[in-house]
């Protein structure tokens, strides 16, 4: 059973890759979303906000003071490590596939650098792409309905994903058009967003501080991504080399000279 | 699953299939962990998840 393997070979990437994320995170994003929640207690609600997003969307200061959150520091920053290993988890096993369905289908890329190559189609996929249409955002900021935002970002993630796929994987000179027409289609359907100012909220120095540190958010977020794939190529790339590689072509190995023979 | 690999063309290819379809199911355990990370709507979850939601600009709130 391969498969065991691929959620150990996972696990360890994870660990690794979630680790130096939290650390990484730590030293420049962090810090600003803690900044931007000194400011949160100032908002004053728009009397535009409307009321079916209350509740756990709007972020409503009672029900928050109930729901369970971890305190600040150690146990915030534990959890923060948590969530980070998990995502690993979840882009590493995305990666294997994809690295596996690659080595079924004959790559000449070596493990190291068709690690990097997906790797790049999911920074595209996982980062790029959503993040043009809904840009990072800090705590405060007013947006558009959080299903609706789920929902395209789903889209626009799903969208570069398949335009990957079908400029990788398809042998027709349409390829290329496809690829093209998937990559427009959520900027065709557009993402959601708020018609007023996201920071109307807040007043005077509040609002000059909140955006400053938006923006600083969105550089921070960007480095972030770029340093989580490029750690997440590599260490998938070393991984799938030393425990993968030889499994997935002892058996597609031969499968793949039966498919050239028929 | 068909765990025994024979040199029968028949068996590599069976074995390959299952190979492949173990690859989805992993695929498949990895979306399922991205959702629970970045989208899972339990406030639990959320709290949890928050920061990790912001920076990797996954919609939050």
């Amino acid at each position: 059973m391969i498969f065991q393997r691929l959620i150990w070979v996972s696990l360890v990437v994870a660990l690794f890759v979630g680790l130096v994320q939290t650390g990484v995170q730590q030293l420049q994003a962090v810090p600003i979303i803690l900044a931007a929640e000194q400011f949160e207690d100032q908002k004053v609600e728009a009397p535009a906000a409307q009321p079916a997003h209350a509740g756990h969307e709007g972020h409503a200061m009672d029900e928050e003071a109930e729901e369970w959150a971890p305190a600040d520091g150690f146990e915030r920053t534990g959890w923060t490590l948590v969530a980070n290993v998990l995502h690993a988890f979840s882009m590493a096993l995305l990666v294997f596939a994809v690295m596996g369905v690659a080595t079924w289908r004959g790559t000449s890329l070596r493990a190291l650098p068709l690690a990097l190559v997906i790797a790049a189609a999911g920074w595209l996929s996982f980062y790029l792409w959503p993040s043009i249409g809904l840009h990072a955002e800090i705590p405060g900021m007013d947006a558009a309905r959080l299903g609706s935002r789920q929902g395209w970002w789903t889209l626009a993630a799903a969208s570069a994903a398949g335009a990957c796929a079908v400029a990788a994987g398809m042998r027709s000179h349409f390829r290329w058009l496809i690829a093209a027409a998937l990559l427009a289609l959520p900027y065709v359907v557009g993402a959601p967003h708020i018609t007023g100012d996201p920071l109307a909220g807040f007043q005077g120095e509040a609002q000059t501080t909140l955006r400053d540190l938006g923006t600083q958010f969105v550089w921070a977020t960007r480095w972030v991504s770029v340093s989580f794939w490029a750690l997440m190529g590599m260490a998938t790339g070393l991984a799938f080399q030393r425990w993968l590689q030889p499994a997935l072509r002892a058996t597609f190995g031969e499968a793949g000279k039966l498919s050239q023979m028929a | 699953m068909n765990g025994t690999s024979t040199t029968t063309p028949l068996g590599t290819a069976s074995a390959a299939r299952s190979l492949l379809l173990q690859l989805a199911a992993g695929a498949a355990l990895g979306l399922v962990v991205l959702y629970g990370v970045a989208f899972a709507e339990s406030p639990v979850a959320h709290n949890a998840a928050h920061d990790v939601r912001h920076v990797t600009v996954k919609p939050c709130h």
